[in-house]
């Protein structure tokens, strides 16, 4: 039976299909945003992420004060909440008479890059070697298992120090340093996942219908396994702000000169007794940040499964 | 008859597994014939290598596993001999399977009606080049006209809605449905059907059975159905294998086999059937188990549990005799022992010995 189909400008075809994506994209966002209102926490958790990006990405709209340039006339100054508090300096300042609300919005550039920058990086490595050494084994897997092994048996924080100390500091370095070791938490899911995923019936289902392996594996289980690994993406970042945030407390991460919340705490340590602010509040955005990452991840995993989904 | 040439045809394959304590034999010198359309019905317990004929004529025995010798000739082609490439093109175009639980064969990520696209477009059905996706809106059309309607043609109801649902959505027999409508979308020559009624209820059984019976008479596709039910197989197939611990036990046309079973072991298999006019008959198991397939002892495999064994059946291998124009049985006891095989498989065309 041949059906010839109606033509259609090139053009006008053009128009046609982008508007039928933007419709169903429409349709799927919107099924999304439902679903995220009936999980309350997460919805929550993805407001306030939101708030942070954009209070990085505008943040010399928002604050007219220079993040590393302070007026000693106004050291320590407490938030303008507590008593001899100014209004120009909503959360205070620090020793150096630097609005402390401008360091924070600024650090939140650095942790949000360093976060998503390493787990991507992380993800894309991780991914790769997890999903060829999953599926076909053998000797690559053998030797790269080994060697996620040996890189798993050092605690995150010390490598991190270790390789700190021997690369430099700088964002690009500590960038680095938090891929060397992160990939291999995404290996080790994304190769666990193919071996299960691997000997599921679709799996030879599409081989009976003649698709090659390379194909089986991106677009056939890769699909299957990359909400898990989308997930625990999410949450990691959370956990390499907080590497990235230990690093800089230690001196080791982000050069002094660029705000970063770990160094903001750092250098309130000695003032701790007489102006507590100087270390709480960026602790605080801090753990709001990686709190609300941490809720929207896990609101993501139940809403993103299509298996856990009734009928629609 | 005589016309009818065969589409596949199996000679002497043998597949075997090494393992620690020994060579598994999981197929032992099969031979198969099926015709253009014919209904090709291979019979037998878990574990007998019914499923991995399936899997040789695919070329999908999973890696420890290797055809030790045969050859497999599909429209004269040895499949055994094609190179990974050509047997791609094949897969799916020409050979199709379907499988036990339609839940897990589909893949749950996807849309079932891309699902059934995706082998049209895997295997250029609609010809044309393919072009990158903003601009392949036509063809993509064509090919989900042609998915709609194989699923018309399979019986789902309402394929338009049906497109764009996920496998979880419908239920066992839709499933099934659906993936034979993907097995079907490239029209192959030969269809292999790994039990796919085992995980249905009756009813549905009744219906998939003849779905694919309508297929086999619309577009000549020639099935085989691999079965542990020997009244499935009855009903559906025109020719019956039996198999036993790798070996093919008995073989001929349906109604031979079923009315008038020569080899013990189909008999038994007929015997265990309950049936519901005879409620207060029991059910006549056969005694004991498989046996294990890696030391076979070296008469008939069937012998410690045959009821009709004969001293002569320990000793050496049983040939398989010719009883009937296409029947044949491996068993001395219907078979007068003084008597030369009629003809014999492996005496003529045995290909390789160990």
């Amino acid at each position: 039976m041949e059906t010839t189909p109606p033509t259609v400008q090139p053009t006008n075809r053009l128009i046609h299909l982008w508007s039928i994506r933007l419709k169903l994209w429409l349709r799927d966002t919107k099924e999304f945003l439902r679903e995220l209102i009936l999980h309350p926490t997460a919805l929550i958790g993805g407001i306030i992420v939101i708030l942070y990006i954009l209070a990085a990405l505008f943040a010399p709209q928002i604050t007219s004060y220079d993040p590393t340039k302070g007026n000693l006339r106004d050291r320590l100054k407490p938030p303008a909440f507590i008593e001899g508090g100014m209004k120009e300096y909503p959360l205070g300042t620090d020793a150096q008479g630097r609005d402390l609300l401008t360091r924070i919005i600024y650090g939140a550039r650095i942790s949000l890059i360093v976060g998503v920058v390493s787990v991507g990086i992380s993800v894309l490595i991780g991914s790769i070697l997890g999903a060829l050494s999953g599926f076909y084994r053998g000797k690559l897997d053998a030797i790269i298992s080994r060697f996620a092994d040996l890189l798993m048996a050092f605690p995150f924080l010390i490598f991190a120090i270790g390789v700190m100390a021997f690369i430099g500091s700088g964002v690009t370095n500590l960038i680095a340093a938090l891929i060397f070791k992160g990939w291999v938490e995404f290996f080790r899911v994304v190769r666990g996942e193919m071996m299960s995923e691997k000997t599921e019936e679709y799996v030879e289902a599409a081989k009976v219908t003649g698709r090659g392996n390379l194909a089986i594996i991106v677009r056939e289980i890769f699909p299957n396994i990359v909400q898990s690994i989308f997930v625990l993406a999410t949450l990691r970042i959370g956990e390499m702000i907080i590497m990235e945030a230990s690093l800089s407390f230690l001196g080791l991460g982000i050069p002094p000169h660029i705000p970063a919340w770990g160094s903001m705490v750092a250098s309130g340590r000695d003032f701790m007794l007489v102006a507590w602010w100087v270390s709480t509040i960026p602790g605080i955005a801090l753990m709001i940040l990686v709190l609300s990452i941490n809720l929207f991840a896990e609101g993501l995993r139940d809403i993103l499964d299509p298996r856990l989904k009734t009928i629609a | 008859m005589e016309n009818k040439q065969p589409l596949l045809e199996i000679r002497d394959l043998s597949v075997v597994y090494p393992s620690k304590r020994g060579e598994v034999r999981a197929i032992d010198s099969i031979f198969l014939n099926v015709e253009k359309g014919g209904r090709l019905g291979l019979v037998g317990e878990s574990g007998c290598g019914k499923s991995t004929v399936l899997h040789a004529i695919s070329r999908l025995i999973s890696r420890p596993g290797k055809v030790t010798c045969g050859e497999i000739l599909f429209k004269r082609k040895n499949l055994l001999k094609l190179s990974s490439r050509e047997m791609r093109n094949v897969r799916g175009k020409e050979i199709s399977m379907i499988f036990q639980d339609p839940q897990t064969t589909l893949n749950p990520v996807f849309h079932v009606g891309e699902q059934i696209r995706e082998s049209l477009r895997l295997h250029n059905i609609i010809p044309g080049t393919h072009l990158p996706w903003p601009f392949d809106i036509a063809r993509k059309r064509q090919e989900k006209e042609r998915v709609l309607q194989a699923m018309r043609e399979v019986g789902i109801p309402s394929p338009m809605d049906r497109y764009a649902t996920y496998p979880h959505q419908f239920s066992g027999g839709m499933q099934q449905r659906a993936l034979i409508a993907l097995a079907l979308v490239c029209e192959p020559s030969l269809l292999l059907a790994d039990e796919p009624t085992t995980a249905l209820d009756v009813t549905i059984q009744a219906q998939i059975l003849n779905l694919m019976l309508k297929i086999n008479q619309d577009h000549h596709t020639a099935i085989i159905l691999v079965t542990h039910d020997l009244g499935v197989a009855a009903e559906f197939c025109d020719t019956i294998t039996v198999m036993y611990a790798g070996r093919i036990v008995e073989q001929g046309p349906v109604d031979d086999v079923t009315m008038n079973p020569q080899h013990p072991y189909t008999q038994g298999l007929l015997a265990c059937r309950p049936v519901i006019s005879k409620i207060d008959q029991k059910v006549q198991p056969i005694p004991g188990n498989v046996p294990d397939v890696i030391d076979l002892p070296p008469g008939c495999a069937f012998a410690p549990r045959c009821p009709q064994v004969k001293p002569a059946c320990l000793e050496g291998p049983i040939p398989i005799f010719q009883t009937g124009e296409k029947l044949f049985n491996r068993c001395l006891a219907q078979v007068s022992y003084e008597r030369d095989p009629l003809w014999s498989w492996e005496h003529i065309v045995r290909q390789c010995d160990e």
